[in-house]
């Protein structure tokens, strides 16, 4: 009797125990919460085409945000893994996964709509730096620039093409920071520039009158007339009010504006006359034309700067300003006369006798047609 | 015979319970994390941007394949184990093509540095036999201002190069050498019009 009830006490023991087992499988397996996953991955999904479509300069704060809410999200999925099975909550977890995935779609939007504006105006405003570089480069390249402004323009240049580079490497922003470098100092010149020539062309009415009056003279006498361009660095032979030929002719080295005083190494702007023809010992260049520098208007203006003491007491108005030989180099280097290319300077020589009015202007051009059509 | 069968199935299913303990692989966790890290650290999110971005993606899917293991009744993280090892492994060569990338764009600014040293020992040279007359003198006095301008931002690129900013550095030193191709250009075409005269 008793090995019985024994018996069945140990039956009883092994069905409690296996019950207890199946039940407790059982309250496990479907009592544990469904986790965050699913949230999750696509959360995931949404910020790698995020990272993958969104230039790295234009990262949107909406994206930082998503990938913190998925940080948080997966913090506080391992925060409830920690805890018991059954009592494990992943709600707060799923909700960040949720609001992670909104914050990501919308990202690509919010960096498309930033990136394409800042592009546009990156490439707008590189294209209108190079643009205005390249005419300043045509005027510039022709003036007397001081070394300070020439070293803001070298500096300006290599900027330029750094913000060149960094475009092509979608480097946008530091595109954008080597671009605005390179506006300082180029704007500076083009100011430079701008100033220098509206205050040389503020004579344009001048040497249109001057001009008008050479050409008339020339027509009247059925005489030679010469007219020298300094912008164009050109020269102009006219027989009868008609252009025979042209030259090419260098001036003084700072040839812009009119010669003030001796040793300003400027080209004089005026109305003179050949007054003596040079050749063999008389020149160092072969053949020169001697012009009668200083004229009327050039001793009245100088005595007015020495009255007004613009000029020191102890300039000289200056003189031997000639139409010589010995040009031909590219480059403005007198001290202020008019050299041609020697085989220029024989025909020349050959042709104007002296008395030979010459005109030497600052343009015949105004520098708005200049600017619209620059030349070499 | 009962009561071995019962037996059995209170043993399976305690097995079964104890069984849900397999243990976390925090060691691959780690390692996957670190190696993720290092590769950061090789500047791989600036090097190799888009390798960087996928290996980060990498991880984190992973990690959050190990967490849902966790979550789970009954854990088997063999396939995380596999794909942890495999994070690592990417992450290192995500760090050593990064470094590799790195030190290609240092050889290129190196070598573009020695260009630009030639170049500028030829502008000088071409500087010093150029015409000495007043003709030559302002254009002269120009160009040794650039070429001193050139020389103050190879000092530049130096210190950006020193300072580990390669990308920069590198794009400063094409520049730098733009502008003295086209200085060279320039002085070549005076000395080849000086001896035609």
């Amino acid at each position: 009797m008793a090995r019985k009830l024994k018996k069945n006490v140990k039956v009883f023991i092994i069905i409690f125990l296996a019950s207890l087992s199946i039940c407790v499988f059982g309250v496990f397996y479907w009592g544990t919460p469904e986790p965050p996953d699913q949230e999750l991955n696509r959360a995931r999904m949404a910020i790698a085409e995020a990272r993958n479509t969104i230039e790295k300069d234009f990262i949107p704060s909406s994206l930082t945000d998503a990938e913190n809410l998925y940080d948080s999200a997966m913090f506080y999925w391992k925060t409830e893994n920690e805890r018991f099975i059954l009592s494990r909550n992943y709600t707060k977890s799923r909700t960040l996964a949720i609001r992670s995935e909104q914050q990501a779609l919308v990202s690509p939007k919010i960096a498309n709509l930033n990136t394409t504006d800042f592009i546009n105006s990156l490439e707008r405003d590189l294209a209108a730096v190079k643009r205005d570089t390249a005419q300043i480069k045509q005027l510039y390249s022709r003036l007397p620039i001081p070394t300070t402004i020439n070293i803001k323009y070298t500096r300006g240049i290599i900027l330029l093409r750094e913000a060149e580079l960094n475009l092509e490497q979608k480097n946008f922003k530091e595109c954008r920071r080597k671009l605005e470098l390179a506006k300082f100092d180029l704007l500076e010149v083009a100011r430079y520039t701008k100033t220098l020539l509206n205050d040389y062309f503020s004579n344009l009415p001048m040497w249109k009158r001057w001009y008008d009056q050479t050409i008339r003279e020339s027509a009247r006498n059925q005489s030679y007339a010469i007219i020298v361009d300094k912008f164009a660095g050109k020269c102009f032979l006219f027989l009868s009010g008609k252009l025979q030929t042209a030259y090419p002719v260098e001036l003084g080295k700072n040839w812009i504006g009119e010669k003030r005083y001796s040793g300003d190494k400027a080209t004089p702007e005026g109305r003179y006359k050949i007054t003596k023809k040079k050749d063999g010992r008389q020149t160092k260049y072969v053949k020169a034309l001697l012009l009668n520098y200083p004229n009327d208007e050039d001793k009245q203006r100088f005595h007015s700067e020495i009255r007004a003491k613009t000029l020191p007491g102890y300039a000289r108005i200056g003189g031997l300003i000639e139409i010589h030989g010995g040009g031909g180099k590219g480059v403005n280097w007198t001290d202020g006369c008019i050299a041609f290319a020697d085989n220029d300077m024989d025909s020349l020589f050959r042709i104007v006798p002296v008395g030979c009015p010459v005109t030497i202007l600052g343009s015949l051009q105004p520098l708005f047609e200049i600017i619209k059509n620059p030349k070499p | 015979m009962k009561i071995k069968l019962l037996s059995g199935i209170a043993i399976v299913g305690m097995a079964l319970v104890f069984a849900s303990c397999q243990k976390y692989p925090q060691a691959e966790v780690d390692a996957a994390n670190a190696a993720v890290e290092a590769a950061k650290a090789a500047q791989a999110n600036l090097y190799v941007a888009s390798e960087f971005n996928a290996l980060q993606d990498s991880l984190n899917t992973v990690l959050a394949a190990v967490e849902k293991e966790k979550s789970k009744l009954f854990k088997n993280y063999k396939d995380e184990v596999a794909k942890l090892t495999a994070t690592s492994e990417m992450a290192k060569n995500v760090a050593a093509n990064s470094v590799a990338k790195k030190e290609q764009m240092k050889q290129e600014c190196t070598t573009t540095l020695g260009e630009i040293a030639v170049l500028m020992d030829a502008n000088k040279e071409m500087l010093a036999k150029a015409p000495k007359g007043k003709e030559g003198k302002a254009a002269m006095e120009a160009i040794q201002a650039d070429l001193t301008s050139i020389e103050t931002q190879v000092g530049e690129v130096n210190n950006k190069f020193a300072s580990d900013d390669i990308i920069n550095a590198l794009n400063q030193a094409k520049a730098l050498k733009d502008k003295a191709t086209s200085i060279n250009t320039e002085l070549t075409e005076v000395m080849v019009k000086t001896k035609r005269k």
